[in-house]
């Protein structure tokens, strides 16, 4: 079939490098699907008129570029810039690309589906002179339905062939040309010169508007179908069904029609007439995906093509029967496929056949196929001709039954953790809500559910929030909260909601999906739990309050104590040596003189002392990085003249910088160096030097901390030492190992070591034998950037 | 050594009568003429005080502990009144406390003296403090 040259524009003055050949003409001329030819650079310079009525436009030759459509899209949905498409693809690279699908936009923003097979154009010296682009729509292709409408004109012409008539016309010159046939079903004489109205005259007056309405659309898309009456020149009425298809230049103007024309009286006249054309399909297509068949039941001849064979796992080279096509199904649906085949033979079935059933392919995998078709009869009633198509189903089965099984599992996994479900159509507003669901919300089975009735229910202090995040104009592509919603008996009751926005293509949300729990219960106990915490930190607080003031108040009582206790003894002190310069110096008076001073004096150190101890616990100062050096130094200073005195030496090694409160440290070395000095015997020796703590050590005393380091310093003597059963006791207050005849003291000293050295976080612990000297070791935290060395 | 001018005056406020009998031993060691004038306690030296214009010590020995007004807000009531505002004002308390000393000083003390247990040590503190001022 070939139409009139005029549907396609081209410019060939513009490049010279693009040598447009004649086949290309022809070629696109011919071609019911959409093509088009650039040059070299991209730049379009011939497409057909299927071109621009998938674009929806005519593009200006030698200006658009790569596609001639308004937008493009990748496949996903995605914008694609125009330097993106295929056509581009295969000019930069010159390899052909195959069946590319892209989205592509007319300026009425309708979308299509298309496939793109761009391929480079060579001219005889094998130069690069362009490229020319095939493209398929299939968009309609996503339905098996969409398949069948998509294929219909090649069905058409494919089954109807032996009985049409086909015409040809050019809408310029208003020259057409019949076949026979079409000569024949209008009466005509093969020598009568026809033209358009030579077709609209015979048009029953009666079925012209519906002519009209069909070629208004026909002018829109193209296409061009109608079925009417037709009064022949010797009076007999014909009923015609005509298919057209009518072509336009590239300013949309119709330019020229061609098509078939089917004497349908017969069929009208038996009401075998089938109007749609959808159930008249009854042959497979040149689509890829669907097999073709056609069963003449009167002979038992059966016509399968390759496809159909590839379905069902035959070799091209079987002759097929009625009997392979059954041993070819799963036993399973053997009996059932054959039970409504018997009964589409039979006329008062309709003849409509749609049916899905499973192939067993000789490797035994397992094919889903679903057939269609239409049964023929004759006047006799009996099947004469059964024909159509098989598609391979086998994906979209599984992927029914992937969600099927997930929807159940979800069901199920929803039911044991009593999660509720709702999904939202924005579109229409509607909640679909699961069981569970309308339980926590306390609906009825039938209760109509909206999203203004949830918000509604939600507790006033929630509903700000809720409202801002289930906002319409701002919906969230995903979203959880937590709110006290409004049961009926008139409490609260809290409950958590997750959800997820779907969106479509164009940003725009239309459903939304989510969960809903009850948490009541959590939030209860977590409620009760933070409340408990919150009464032992009131608690705790209360308590550190009153410890505080009570060391407060034990402070200004040992202050004050000590005070009133100094007094009388300073009076006493006083008055005694006034009363010696008043009486007669006898030997025992001055004995009793002295041993009233020196029992006063003991007292007056005793107060100071435990003033002091009392003091350590209360104080107000701060731990910093400390010089053990510097400290040592200074005690040693102030003992000088006891040094001297008896002929001590001591020895300072490596001390290391300590985290204390620099007093309490001095006060610390003087208490155990002066108890070195005290406790010595002819030559004293004092050792002070300090040695790491490993952290397996420190791990052995409960006490210390794991990430601290530590040091250790020890004081070692050689003076009169003490049996190790008192290593303890000797920290204890007011604990003397020797008598105070022979050794001075409160018996305050070493617990007040104890004391500033458990307040540093540290330990003390002596060693010692009797006659061989005393070790006292005392550990420390290190500043934290300090090395434990 | 002193040459003898005229007596010097030291006004004592001390509740305690012990105290007040120690100190006028101690002072009466010391070779210069003292007179001593005594309060028992705050009220009664700014009474003793204001009630007479032309009563200027040449010290106030100061008690910190006492009854209805304690050395401290004596001592910041005296430094009030412009004539004896240059007159040194030594507290003489039982305790030194660093915090007492410390707040006192800062409230214009002159000297912090610490009651010693014996009369000898009180005699010198005395001599020394007056030798001080008289140079």
């Amino acid at each position: 079939m070939s139409a009139v040259s005029t549907d396609f524009v081209n410019n060939k003055s513009e490049t010279k490098s693009f040598a447009f050949n004649e086949t290309y003409d022809q070629l696109l001329q011919l071609s019911s699907v959409a093509m088009y030819v650039t040059d070299d650079q991209g730049y379009i310079r011939c497409y057909n008129s299927a071109a621009i009525k998938l674009w929806g436009r005519a593009p200006e030759i030698g200006k658009d570029r790569w596609c001639g459509a308004w937008r493009i899209f990748a496949a996903d949905g995605t914008p694609l810039p125009v330097a993106d498409a295929p056509m581009a693809i295969t000019l930069q690279t010159g390899e052909p690309l195959v069946n590319v699908e892209i989205i592509i936009e007319t300026p009425d923003n309708l979308r299509r589906s298309t496939l793109h097979n761009p391929s480079i154009l060579y001219n005889e010296q094998h130069e690069v002179v362009g490229a020319i682009n095939t493209i398929v729509d299939i968009t309609e292709r996503k339905t098996s339905e969409g398949i069948l409408r998509a294929n219909d004109e090649l069905l058409r012409r494919a089954s109807e062939a032996a009985e049409l008539g086909t015409f040809e016309g050019d809408l310029v010159s208003d020259k057409f040309i019949f076949s026979k046939r079409m000569y024949a079903i209008f009466g005509l004489a093969e020598s009568e010169e026809v033209t358009h109205d030579t077709l609209l005259n015979m048009l029953h007056p009666d079925d012209r508007p519906l002519r009209n309405v069909a070629m208004e659309s026909a002018l829109r898309n193209g296409s061009l179908i109608y079925e009417v009456r037709m009064i022949r020149k010797d009076n007999t009425i014909r009923w015609i069904r005509l298919n057209g298809k009518i072509m336009f230049n590239a300013s949309g103007k119709p330019v020229s029609i061609h098509g078939i024309v089917m004497d349908i009286t017969d069929q009208r006249n038996a009401a075998q007439r089938i109007s749609d054309s959808e159930e008249r399909l009854s042959f497979a297509t040149a689509s890829a995906e669907l097999g073709t068949w056609d069963f003449h039941p009167l002979t038992g001849e059966l016509i399968w093509d390759d496809r159909c064979k590839v379905l069902f796992g035959i070799p091209s080279e079987t002759n097929m029967t009625y009997d392979v096509f059954l041993a070819a199904l799963h036993p399973d649906d053997r009996e059932r496929t054959n039970a409504v085949v018997s009964y589409i033979m039979k006329q008062e079935s309709g003849g409509l056949y749609d049916i899905e059933y499973r192939t067993v392919h000789p490797d035994e995998s397992i094919k889903w196929i679903r057939a269609k078709g239409k049964a023929y009869y004759n006047l006799s009633g009996d099947a004469y001709r059964f024909t159509g198509t098989v598609l391979d189903i086998t994906a979209q089965k599984h992927a029914e039954e992937t969600i099927r099984e997930n929807e159940e599992r979800l069901r199920l996994a929803s039911e044991a953790a009593q999660v509720g479900t709702w999904d939202v159509d924005l579109v229409s507003g509607k909640i679909q809500a699961s069981e569970i669901y309308r339980a926590i919300m306390e609906y009825e089975a039938d209760a109509v559910l909206s999203e203004t009735d949830f918000i509604e229910r939600i507790h006033l202090q929630d509903r700000v929030v809720v409202s801002s995040i289930l906002n319409p104009a701002d919906r969230q592509s995903n979203f959880k909260f937590e709110a006290r919603v409004l049961k009926s008996d008139g409490q609260y009751k809290w409950v958590r909601v997750n959800g997820q926005t779907l969106f479509d293509a164009n940003l725009r949300p239309f459903r939304i999906l989510g969960t809903l729990i009850d948490i009541n219960d959590q939030r209860a106990h977590s409620d009760a739990l933070e409340e408990t915490v919150m009464e032992r930190t009131r608690a705790l607080q209360l308590a550190k309050e009153k410890l505080e003031r009570s060391n407060q108040e034990l402070e200004q009582f040992a202050y004050v104590a000590s005070h009133d206790l100094q007094e009388p003894l300073r009076k006493i002190q006083t008055f005694s040596s006034l009363l010696s310069n008043h009486i007669n110096h006898s030997p025992e008076a001055d004995r009793y003189f002295d041993k009233i001073n020196s029992s006063a004096q003991r007292m007056s150190v005793l107060i100071r002392d435990v003033l002091q101890y009392s003091r350590l616990s209360s104080t107000g100062d701060v731990m910093a990085e400390t010089s053990l050096t510097t400290i040592i130094k200074s005690v040693v200073v102030d003992y000088e003249l006891l040094i001297l005195e008896k002929n001590a030496v001591v020895e300072i090694g490596y001390l290391p910088q300590v985290m204390g409160i620099a007093h309490q440290l001095h006060q610390l070395a003087a208490n155990i160096l002066s108890n070195a000095l005290k406790f010595s015997t002819i030559h004293p020796l004092i050792e002070i030097f300090s040695t790491p703590v490993s952290r397996e050590e420190v791990a052995m005393y409960p006490e210390l901390k794991d990430d601290t380091d530590y040091t250790k310093i020890t004081f070692r003597d050689n003076g009169i030492g003490f049996e190790q059963k008192f290593a303890e006791q000797i920290f204890t207050i007011f604990q003397r190992l020797n008598t105070r005849e022979s050794y001075k003291g409160t018996g305050i000293g070493l617990a007040i070591c104890k004391r500033i050295v458990e307040s540093h976080g540290g330990l003390i612990s002596a060693t010692s034998e009797v006659g061989k000297g005393s070790t006292f070791t005392v550990i420390l935290p290190l500043p934290a950037t300090s090395d434990a060395g | 050594m002193l040459s003898i001018v005229s007596p010097i005056t030291c006004f004592l406020i001390d509740d305690d009568a012990d105290d007040v009998e120690i100190f006028s031993i101690a002072a009466a060691e010391i070779e210069a003429p003292i007179v001593c004038v005594t309060a028992v306690d705050g009220v009664d030296a700014l009474n003793k005080l204001s009630g007479d214009d032309k009563f200027i010590p040449d010290f106030i020995f100061l008690d910190l502990n006492m009854p209805r007004m304690n050395g401290k807000q004596t001592l910041a009531e005296i430094k009030k009144i412009p004539r004896l505002a240059h007159i040194p004002v030594i507290i003489y308390s039982t305790s030194a406390r660093p915090l007492d000393v410390e707040e006192t000083l800062q409230l214009g003390a002159f000297h912090f003296l610490t009651k010693p247990s014996s009369i000898t040590k009180l005699t010198k503190e005395l001599s020394a403090l007056i030798n001080y001022q008289r140079n």
